[in-house]
């Protein structure tokens, strides 16, 4: 390989993409090229990466044990206090949410994790788990640091403004910027906006799915009761900043979205608006991650790696990098591409 | 009418004793239990500053200039609460503004009369802004009680809008102009003819006439458009009826809307830039206007373009001592300039306003300190006195109505502003708005927007800029240096961002944004200009509260007495997993989620032979699980854990699977 190309092109601006960007060039000795969309500390959150999710599995639940103190060690590494510390809310109203949360506490009383039920009717009249002492990524704080991290590291990053790719069957490319052309061995579309931008839908995974996206910016009248919380049916992420502002994140139907916020808010109302944002994203429909290679064309797409995506960054590195340990390997295994009924196997709430 | 003490005389020349007052006919009303005097046609707002009310409240410790863009809402006693700016002054009202007030012990009543003596009058309505939201607007979320139906719904009674307003007429097609102010004409008397245009009396006279056109116009003033969705304009209008005020809220219909809203003066940023007696060109130009209101009898102009020369000789004309006109631009030149010179004003170049500060608290008055505009050069020049700073800034497009329909913008590097980028359908942009510099422009694309939605070939136009050679090009809106400390403010209006909390996040400050906010955070490089057209789609044209509505949980499944095993549950025991019962020794319930081992000391989640995933068929105890295999001991036992532990249970019932 020339010594300008590249093993990997990582296209993705979510703190995965990043981590793992560095994680491949630092850890594994790859050479890495990252497009991804500069840090922007005006937009609106699209996304909230936190240490913990509601999931089912076990081995999910198990991985995410080990790879938390991981990642964080790493996020250390980049920069100081780029994490905030929570004590996230789950939140489920019917029964059958209820349930998964039920699943959840099990799995997560069985590891030790922190988790606790909650009865607090000014919040919910459903079921509440409270785990504690988890990781906020702090995006404004984080992503800086991120940005010198990489460079620091020697990962090239490309602006998808300036750059122009070309991705061929076989899964290489080749990368146009700033007037000279590279090489890549293999690409990775690691967040939704690289999906919808470099694969036509025929391509995509059959789990994959499109879905609508909502992320709204609000001033409560009154603090909102917790710093973060995931409602399970309204699709819902809410996170109260320190400086009184809350975000949210919904998925699903956008005429909705502002009842779902309204009514799950009640104490905090009236919420004034200060910021909205329609935006495309993927899902998959069987509520697993997906990390396969797109269909037709060989490139690895990425989706529905939840709230907890970034801390499964160390381990997706070793994957990509092929030293993945065995269980990490099963893991991915499991989340690949829809044959038969193989990825049922996988299967989360959805 | 010794209480108005801003208010220009009658006959004041240019125009500046306030075309919409009718002077036969004073009034007086309350507003927080001070009265207030003023003539027939003032507006609550414009009657206040006439009586001396220049501050909003306070900001933290910051007084907050009371003006156009930045006035509580007003209620009479059990009134719906309406604009400060578009509601009429009534004789004998009594008005309350709402939202939080720090009132003096002392307001009202005798007391306050006593109060009012020994200080002088209350002039400011002591809100308190930065906590907690200000209060709604609830015309945003009202339903439209009259719906009008036409072809051309145009937003903005300005030469664009007037234009466009008049070719509609012309073409024999409805049309409803929408303008937010009482008068129509907008700002061409500000800016007035450049190169061979008509003088703006005969440019807008003839506009006029337009408007009675083979289909007449109507005219719906003291309107705001506030939202524009799939080709209806929702409108708040306030009216006077009968001695009483209501507002009403309109749906107008169109094929067409037509967008000419013109443009907004950015605030030039530095240390007590929303000071009261801060005041912006074009708006104390419409205050003289239309309402014969100029703030105390000193003034000092600081602006980046010659129009504010134009104010400045005119104020001279009527009274107003200019002490002097502070140009950011560097040895500028234009008629206007000589024509200052020749008046006999000061003239100054290449500063910028660094600070203004209340004399006294209370009091009218401020004193400007000014900074030579670049940032590494550390020279002040000295402080003057003054009652009111006209602080010009330059211009941006106002596309807020264009971005709350979905339109986009980009930042134009060209001319400093916010340019709208692509097309909607059926909405057209015209005018300052659109980007067009001259009068000529603004009529040319107006007509020409109108012909385009008729199908007809729209005529060629041109824009009129004046040479360099003849006028210097307007600067970008003054900022001072960063080492003159205070908070300065990035516009006017409700976002409160200073300049200090803009620099590293903007992500988390909690109210929407201005069009003048984001242009201001790329002029003093605290916004990449490339996230600017994003983020004002995010952040500007988004108002009210987030609604309630109707949303009800998603519906569960029907009941079954075996339900079905889950989804996320599926592989997890294997192919073939078994359906059962299992029950504690003791009558207790077992919930979804416990997980099920052959013996008691296991804890790995991995190693659990199935999991309760329903309540037991019948509301019986114990639960129903799923097996991956049966237990290996003789009796069947195995163990379930729940709260309190491995519970020693047995299978008492195996199922099909349904």
């Amino acid at each position: 390989m020339p010594e300008n190309d590249f093993d990997h092109l990582i296209i993705g601006s979510t703190p995965l993409d990043g981590l793992v960007a560095g994680q491949l060039q630092r850890e594994h000795g790859k050479r890495v090229c990252l497009v991804a969309e500069p840090w922007s500390s005006f937009g609106l959150e699209r996304r909230f990466d936190c240490s913990i999710e509601p999931v089912t599995r076990p081995e999910t639940l198990l991985l995410l044990k080990r790879l938390v103190p991981e990642t964080l060690k790493i996020i250390g590494s980049i920069g100081r206090n780029l994490t905030d510390k929570v004590d996230p809310l789950f939140v489920a109203e019917t029964q059958g949410t209820a349930a998964v949360l039920g699943h959840f506490l099990h799995l997560a009383q069985l590891l030790e994790l922190p988790v606790e039920r909650v009865a607090d009717r000014s919040i919910s009249e459903g079921t509440l788990l409270r785990v504690r002492g988890q990781h906020l990524i702090a995006h404004h704080r984080f992503a800086p640091a991120l940005e010198a991290w990489l460079d620091a590291a020697g990962v090239r990053r490309l602006d998808p403004d300036d750059t122009t790719i070309t991705i061929r069957k076989d899964g290489t490319a080749r990368i146009a910027a700033a007037g000279s052309e590279t090489e890549v061995a293999q690409v990775l579309l690691a967040d939704d906006a690289a999906v919808l931008a470099h694969l036509p839908p025929e391509a995509w995974d059959r789990a994959v799915v499109r879905t609508l996206s909502t992320a709204l910016l609000m001033q409560p009248a009154k603090p909102a009761a917790v710093p973060f919380s995931l409602w399970l049916d309204r699709r819902m992420s809410l996170r109260q900043e320190p400086k009184g502002s809350l975000a949210a994140t919904l998925t699903g139907e956008r005429d909705t979205a502002e009842a779902r916020v309204a009514t799950a808010t009640s104490r905090s109302l009236p919420l004034r608006r200060a910021g909205e944002a329609r935006y495309e994203t993927l899902a998959t429909s069987d509520g697993a991650p997906l990390l396969a290679p797109a269909r037709g064309i060989k490139v690895t797409h990425l989706v529905g790696f939840g709230v907890t995506g970034a801390f499964l960054a160390p381990a997706l590195a070793r994957h990509l990098a092929g030293v993945a340990s065995a269980d990490e390997a099963a893991w991915f295994a499991a989340r690949g591409a829809t044959r038969g009924n193989q990825r049922l196997n996988a299967a989360e709430f959805a | 009418m010794s209480n108005q003490a801003h208010r220009l005389p009658a006959d004041a020349r240019h125009g500046l004793g306030g075309s919409v007052l009718d002077r036969s006919q004073p009034l007086r009303f309350r507003l927080n239990g001070r009265q207030i005097e003023g003539f027939s046609g003032d507006t609550v707002l414009s009657a206040a500053l006439a009586n001396g009310i220049q501050s909003a409240g306070r900001h933290a410790d910051t007084p907050l200039a009371l003006d156009e863009t930045f006035a509580p809402l007003v209620a009479t006693h059990g009134g719906e609460p309406l604009p400060m700016d578009r509601t009429p002054a009534i004789d004998g009202a009594e008005f309350t503004t709402i939202g939080i007030r720090r009132d003096p012990i002392a307001s009202s009543g005798v007391l306050g009369a006593l109060r009012h003596l020994l200080v002088g009058p209350n002039r400011t309505l002591n809100h308190r802004y930065g906590d907690v939201p200000p209060s709604p607007e609830p015309w945003r979320t009202a339903r439209p009680e009259e719906e009008i139906l036409a072809e051309f719904a145009i937003i903005g009674g300005g030469v664009a809008g007037l234009a466009a307003a008049g070719a509609a007429s012309a073409a024999s097609r409805s049309a409803v102009l929408i303008e937010r102010t009482p008068t129509l004409g907008g700002a061409i008397h500000f800016f007035g003819a450049v190169e061979n245009e008509d003088s703006p009396d005969v440019t807008l006279e003839r506009l006029m006439r337009g408007l009675d056109g083979k289909t007449p116009v109507t005219r719906l003033l003291a309107a705001e458009a506030f939202a524009i969705d799939y080709g209806t304009v929702k409108v708040h209008q306030v009216v006077a009826e009968g001695g009483r005020i209501r507002s009403r809220v309109l749906a107008v219909t169109a094929r067409t809307v037509i967008l000419a809203p013109g443009s907004l003066e950015r605030l030039p940023v530095f240390a007590g830039n929303r000071a009261p007696g801060v005041v912006a060109a074009l708006a104390a130009y419409h205050r003289a206007r239309r309402y014969g209101v100029w703030v105390g009898k000193r003034t000092i102009v600081n602006t980046p373009h010659s129009n504010a020369y134009r104010l400045a000789l005119q104020a001279a004309d009527v009274g107003i001592s200019v002490q002097r006109i502070v140009d950011t631009r560097i040895n500028p030149h234009s008629r206007f300039v000589d024509f200052a010179k020749a008046s006999g004003i000061t003239l100054a170049s290449g500063l910028v306003a660094s600070r203004a500060d209340p004399i006294r608290r209370n009091e009218p008055g401020l004193r400007v300190g000014f900074a030579v505009a670049i940032e590494d050069i550390a020279r002040d020049s000295q402080t003057f006195e003054t009652d009111t700073l006209i602080a010009a800034g330059s211009w941006q497009p106002d596309l807020t109505l264009w971005l709350s329909a979905g339109g986009s913008v980009g930042w134009d590097a060209q001319n400093n502003w916010l340019a709208p980028r692509g097309s909607r359908e059926n909405l057209v942009l015209v005018g300052s708005a659109a980007g067009w510099h001259s009068t000529t422009a603004a009529i040319g694309s107006a007509e020409a927007a109108v012909a385009a939605a008729l199908g007809k070939a729209p005529a060629p136009f041109e824009d009129i800029r004046i040479d360099a050679t003849f006028e210097t090009p307007d600067a970008p809106t003054p900022v001072a240096p960063r080492r003159v400390t205070g908070p300065a403010y990035l516009d006017r209006g409700i976002s409160l961002v200073t300049r200090r909390s803009a620099a590293p996040d903007l992500t988390h400050h909690p109210v929407a944004l201005s069009l003048g906010d984001i242009a201001a955070a790329v002029q003093i490089g605290a916004m990449a200009p490339r996230d600017a057209g994003p983020v004002a789609a995010e952040r500007c044209g988004i108002s009210g509260d987030i609604a309630g509505g109707a949303w009800t949980l998603p519906a569960e499944a029907a009941a079954t007495e075996i339900p079905p095993v889950p989804t996320y549950l599926t592989g997890r025991f294997g192919p073939k997993p078994l359906l059962c019962v299992v029950t504690a020794f003791d009558p207790r319930h077992f919930e979804p989620g416990c997980l099920v081992f052959e013996r008691s000391e296991v804890l790995d989640p991995l190693k659990a032979i199935g999991v309760v995933y329903a309540p037991a068929p019948g509301g019986a105890p114990g639960g129903l699980a799923v097996l991956g295999t049966l237990p290996a001991s003789p009796d069947g036992s195995l163990f379930v854990r729940d709260s309190s532990g491995a519970v020693a249970s047995k299978i008492t019932e195996k199922l099909k699977a349904t």
